[in-house]
């Protein structure tokens, strides 16, 4: 009855939100394997590709870059796994036009994140984000916390004083980037290349989403500013 | 589905349309009263309780509201705020609550416009504020009303001067930087200098970035000398022993306090 149930969804080319989560974790489960006590793992990355008639493409990408679809993506692929979330793989997905809708996935490395320092006692600085990382927290100087017991994985700055040491979070969202501001405050901003400015200190689900080419600044309210120049190569 | 969602430990959603109780599907205004009214639902969802039992409520508060509902508001945010405070004061007050610093609201709008139109979402917070010392006896607090010379102070009509009894001060601070006097009786923040700083504030010239703008406290007693650590600051060692975060110790003069490991020494001494 598979053709039914298409029939009723708008036919085997249409993807809605949906279809798309469910079909993309169709393709990734063949990637597991069993480990010798029969544990699942799956390989560290994995890469996405879903192929949709042209006039489809821009409303399957829309889908693509919102955070959550790959939110419901993990969720679905650990209930039918049975797998905890962190041993999911990190999920990267490309949109392309063709004839028919199509969902495939491959074992891959995806295109590695990383962060230009520009500002502060580290200006110039590359900070390479980890393959497989999928929450980083960063800020001034190595440690922070009382009596420094947490630690930062990325140091954006040593002494740059404005920049509080447990500035913020990243968070990775499919092929996208999601940040939080923690004693940031309301001085963390995502700087778009079109001229918009998001605090996710003042968004409805305390993220904002940053692409390549994005900046995330860090200032003091009185102009000084630490840029980090989102990059990915 | 009830007007207030919880969302996550520290953050509600609002449903206006809810709250108003408008038909479904029709739109809600929006208005400084209903936004005052979900806050205060808000704060009677905080069930944390002091040792004591006593009930303890958020102090910060941020109302984040959809982009077209904000601008409906957006005129009235000065007053909305102020009145905001009044409200959750007096309902802090009837549920006979502690606040752990003076109340903050806020209302903003959704900068990823991801909120749908009449919904809100209230994202609280506990953010612990100073409070300025109690005059003791033999100080006073004036506020003036106009310009004024008083000594060799020019006083604007928005300070507020502190004048202590400087015969009671019995007690110095000493540091590689500079050194200062501790009155006796009074709370006094010390620090590294920094514009913001609190009343009652010792800025130690010359500290570096280890030491925190507000690293600890200290109040002089006739007998003895109480030093505090702030929740947030670098490690604190009075006479070789740790203060942990947020903790006080009573020590007989003369004192000596390192901050972060060393990196500063400040003694303290009678005059």
């Amino acid at each position: 009855m598979g053709w039914l149930s298409d029939l009723l969804r708008g036919g085997s080319d249409e993807l809605g939100w949906d279809d798309l989560i469910r079909r993309i974790v169709e393709a990734i489960i063949p990637l597991r394997s069993y480990g010798p006590r029969g544990e699942t793992a799956f390989p560290a990355e994995v890469i996405v590709r879903i192929t949709v008639p042209e006039g489809s493409s821009a409303i399957v990408q829309g889908f693509i870059d919102r955070p959550e679809l790959d939110r419901e993506v993990g969720a679905a692929l650990a209930n039918r796994c049975d797998v905890p979330p962190d041993a999911l793989p990190s999920r990267e997905y490309i949109v392309s036009a063709a004839d028919r809708a199509s969902v495939t996935a491959s074992e891959g490395a995806p295109k590695a994140w990383r962060l230009v320092v520009e500002g502060g006692d580290r200006d110039g600085n590359t900070l390479e984000l980890p393959p497989g990382w999928s929450e980083l927290a960063f800020g001034r100087g190595p440690w922070h916390g009382a009596d420094h017991g947490a630690r930062n994985d990325l140091v954006v700055c040593d002494k740059t004083e404005f920049v509080s040491r447990r500035a913020g979070r990243l968070y990775r969202a499919g092929h996208q980037l999601e940040v939080v501001s923690l004693d940031q405050g309301d001085q963390l901003a995502v700087k778009r290349a079109a001229g918009e400015a998001v605090r996710p200190s003042r968004t409805a689900r305390g993220r904002a989403t940053v692409k390549p080419g994005d900046m995330i600044e860090l200032g003091d309210g009185r102009g000084s500013t630490l840029r980090l120049r989102v990059e990915r190569h | 589905m009830g007007a207030i969602g919880k969302d996550g430990l520290d953050q509600f959603r609002v449903r206006f349309g809810e709250l108003a109780r408008v038909k479904r599907g029709k739109a809600v205004q929006i208005d400084p009263f209903l936004i005052a009214q979900a806050i205060g639902l808000v704060m009677r969802e905080c069930t944390v309780r002091s040792a004591t039992g006593k009930p303890i409520v958020w102090n910060e508060y941020r109302m984040i509201l959809a982009r077209p509902d904000f601008d409906l508001v957006r005129p009235l945010q000065m007053p909305l705020e102020r009145d905001l405070k009044n409200v959750l004061a007096q309902e802090a007050k009837t549920r006979a609550a502690e606040l752990v610093g003076e109340l903050r609201v806020t209302v903003v709008f959704d900068e990823a416009d991801e909120l749908p139109q009449g919904e809100g979402v209230v994202r609280v917070a506990f953010v612990p504020t100073d409070k300025l010392a109690a005059p003791r006896a033999g100080e006073l607090t004036m506020r003036l009303d106009s310009f004024a010379l008083a000594g060799e102070i020019a006083a604007k009509p928005t300070d507020t001067v502190h004048v202590a009894d400087s015969t009671l001060s019995n007690c110095s601070l000493v540091w590689a930087g500079g050194s200062a006097k501790v009155a006796l009786g009074a709370t006094i923040v010390v620090g590294r200098p920094h514009p913001d700083a609190p009343a009652h504030f010792i800025g130690l010239a010359g500290a570096g970035a280890t030491v925190n703008k507000q690293h600890f406290w200290i109040l002089a007693t006739p007998s003895a000398i109480k030093i505090g650590r702030f929740p947030k600051a670098n490690p604190v060692h009075v006479n070789g022993q740790p203060i942990p975060p947020g903790e006080e110790r009573e020590v007989a003069m003369p004192v000596e306090i390192s901050l972060s490991r060393g990196d500063l020494i400040v003694r303290v001494d009678r005059r």
